[in-house]
């Protein structure tokens, strides 16, 4: 068991276990933080919620982990047995669990007081660990009705139940029930989920493949058809799961809204103050789009790179793909954030039109630089990854600051980004085209 | 036509491939034979435009790769050692992915995916994500990819790797109907009876050099072995000696 521990540790450092990752999940505690500041109504019905979403989470993780995942061919043909097995998976889950529990004790902290947030997270990754495995061995062939867990906890609208024991433990007012809830579902786990392990896998290995459910209409993409069915493809896969972490960010990326919503309601900024406000926000959110699409995405994809580049696809086709992938969240966002502006104080509602504009624009922009940046340092290979990854915040950021100031300005000083930037889209594409893989 | 001429490739001290030299004809098909590591799938890179040589000529159809590789991708159909897919996509979306990137007109595209699909007795289960396809589902989607475009000329690059007997055999009717289609077909691989049954020319590579080319009758010229077959004429033509195995284990 301990080589197995010691392998799986090592599979998990190297995949997560890198600046980015931290940052991400530094980002994604900071923003909901930022987004429990918000929360209106009941904080502990939200607490229910969002841990029955993180147990349905957990609960799919675990799932693939026991029954699924690909390395139990090697595990499972080691003299290792079922107990000993979910114990690895306990650790690994409770490893992801802690992530998953700061998230929650941040979201929780925000609504105001978080002194026992951290001894929050220590207590939710063994009971989010635990409660999955529990989850996923109950359900088994039918692990698709986790997802009725948060639909349950959202129709329950209760104040009550393991939310308010968060609630209480976050803000050092009780709550220890959840900590011994912990200990006795890591037990129950340990002792219950072994039981018919094997026949579990025998028969979900028996399962044909499925029909994806999922697809992206092809009428959706305005594009020429090269870069529309690049564009497909990455739709369709994130949908389908191929980017899980990166669909985690983007589907968070609206929370980062409500840092600006502070300051559409200040009565002391004036009209242009808000909109630099509501540019720079949104600049941060674009950034994370287009890093996600040009850097990180296909970081992800680079084992199936053989595919995509035996085929004769010219680099401003990917080029064009990729900036609209991420000119969609960023268009869509600077639009948000024009509304959120349109309901805020005077001066910020007078601006409501030109931030949509220029926003639209600095989505654009930062879509268009980020796949650049991604078509020319994509083929540098694992030893760049790090500089690829530190560089790009700087070059991006410089970008934002300088944007955002003159489109502040007047609308029109947009046309300076075609005339700085404009040559980087054949540099990149040709770069790309000709790059050795 | 496909020429390459002296070309030389390094990675680092290791020289991959050395002074190699070969040429293929439309319509012709060339077993390019050689050991796991002997050059083989660097050689298919070099042509697909995916590596530049170090030194030496290379053409594809009248285009140096170097200097233009995503036109040689334009004609050349390329199935890579591994099967490379997206879990996540069906076959059929693998070949609408394929057939766009390759500008084949739509309609076109889906009849001759449905035809692939069939023939390689895929069609059942085309609808399903390949991920949990076995080796040689994922093989036969993999060299549908490679012939979806109707390339001018096919690159494969141990194409019965997976396959079952069926599938095998399947893969030889392909072969047989792209030669009649008159495009010119580079089969690399280990499996000596592929090679020894289904091509017009052999290039035996052996540590980045060709260590012989020409038909199978030349060969056995060249080896002083009339009656040899291609696994006897390898040996040979590769200084390798039969080795026992006994006491391996002990």
């Amino acid at each position: 068991m301990r080589a197995a521990l010691r392998l799986r540790a090592r599979v998990l450092a190297r995949r997560h276990l890198n600046p980015l990752d931290a940052l991400l999940a530094l980002g994604t505690v900071a923003l909901a933080w930022v987004a429990g500041k918000q929360i209106g109504g009941s904080p502990a019905l939200v607490a229910n919620v969002a841990l029955a979403l993180l147990v349905a989470a957990s609960a799919g993780l675990a799932h693939n982990l026991l029954y699924r995942a690909r390395e139990l061919t090697l595990l499972l043909a080691q003299p290792i047995s079922a107990r000993e097995l979910v114990a690895v998976r306990f650790v690994e889950l409770s490893a992801y669990g802690l992530v998953a529990g700061s998230v929650l004790a941040a979201l929780v902290g925000g609504t105001g007081g978080g002194r026992g947030a951290p001894l929050a997270a220590l207590a939710l990754a063994p009971l989010l660990a635990a409660t999955g495995l529990l989850v996923a061995w109950a359900l088994r062939r039918w692990i698709g009705l986790a997802l009725a867990l948060p639909l349950v906890a959202l129709a329950a609208r209760s104040s009550a139940g393991p939310g308010e024991l968060v609630l209480r433990l976050v803000r050092l007012e009780g709550g220890w029930p959840l900590v011994g809830a912990s200990v006795l579902a890591a037990a129950l786990a340990l002792v219950l989920v072994p039981i018919g392990h094997g026949e579990a896998v025998n028969a979900l290995a028996g399962r044909p493949t499925r029909r994806p459910i999922l697809g992206f209409p092809r009428f959706l993409i305005p594009l020429p058809r090269t870069a529309a069915a690049l564009v497909r493809r990455d739709f369709v896969l994130i949908l389908r799961g191929a980017f899980p972490r990166g669909a985690l960010v983007l589907l968070s990326l609206p929370l980062g809204l409500a840092v600006y919503g502070e300051a559409a309601k200040d009565r002391t900024l004036e009209g242009w103050q808000q909109e630099l406000a509501a540019l720079m926000t949104l600049g941060v959110l674009a950034t994370v789009a287009s890093f996600l699409f040009s850097i990180d995405f296909p970081r992800v994809r680079a084992p199936k790179q053989a595919l995509e580049r035996a085929l004769p696809v010219r680099g401003g086709s990917v080029l064009v793909a990729r900036t609209f992938e991420a000119a969609v969240p960023g268009v869509a966002l600077a639009l948000a954030l024009a509304t959120i502006a349109a309901s805020g104080t005077n001066d910020a509602a007078e601006r409501s039109t030109d931030i949509a504009i220029a926003g639209s624009l600095l989505a654009l922009f930062c879509a268009h630089h980020g796949a650049c940046y991604g078509l020319t340092t994509e083929t540098q290979g694992p030893q760049a990854e790090l500089a690829v990854s530190a560089g790009f915040p700087i070059a991006s950021g410089t970008l934002v600051v300088l944007a955002s100031l003159l489109l502040t300005i007047h609308p029109l000083t947009a046309l300076v980004y075609p005339l700085t930037y404009g040559r980087l889209s054949g540099q990149a594409a040709r770069i790309w085209e000709r790059a050795e893989a | 036509m496909i020429e390459v001429e002296n070309v030389e490739k390094s990675y680092g001290s290791l020289r991959a491939l050395q002074g190699v030299s070969l040429r293929i004809a439309p319509g012709e098909t060339f077993g390019l034979l050689g050991l796991n590591g002997a050059g083989k799938s660097t050689l298919s890179r070099i042509l697909m435009g995916l590596l530049r040589a170090d030194q030496g000529r290379v053409s594809v159809l009248g285009i140096d790769p170097a200097r233009d590789p995503v036109a040689v991708r334009a004609k050349l159909g390329y199935l890579a050692e591994e099967s490379v897919l997206y879990d996540e996509l069906t076959a059929r979306e693998h070949l609408e992915l394929v057939a766009a990137l390759r500008g084949v007109p739509r309609d076109q595209a889906r009849a001759r995916s449905d035809r692939l699909l069939e023939f390689l007795d895929l069609a059942v289960a085309a609808d399903r994500a390949t991920g949990g396809y076995s080796r040689g589902m994922r093989r036969k989607t993999a060299i549908a990819c490679a012939l979806v475009g109707d390339p001018e000329a096919v690159l494969l690059d141990e194409p019965t790797d997976g396959l079952d007997p069926d599938g095998a055999r399947r893969f030889a009717e392909v072969l047989a109907e792209l030669k009649r289609r008159g495009k010119a077909i580079i089969v690399a691989s280990h499996i000596l009876p592929l090679i020894e049954r289904r091509c017009d020319r052999v290039g035996i590579l052996d540590r980045g050099k060709v260590v012989a080319q020409g038909t199978l009758a030349e060969l056995r010229a060249q080896a002083n072995e009339p009656e040899a077959d291609l696994e006897r004429l390898f040996l040979v033509l590769t200084k390798r000696e039969e080795k026992d195995a006994r006491g391996l284990l002990e």
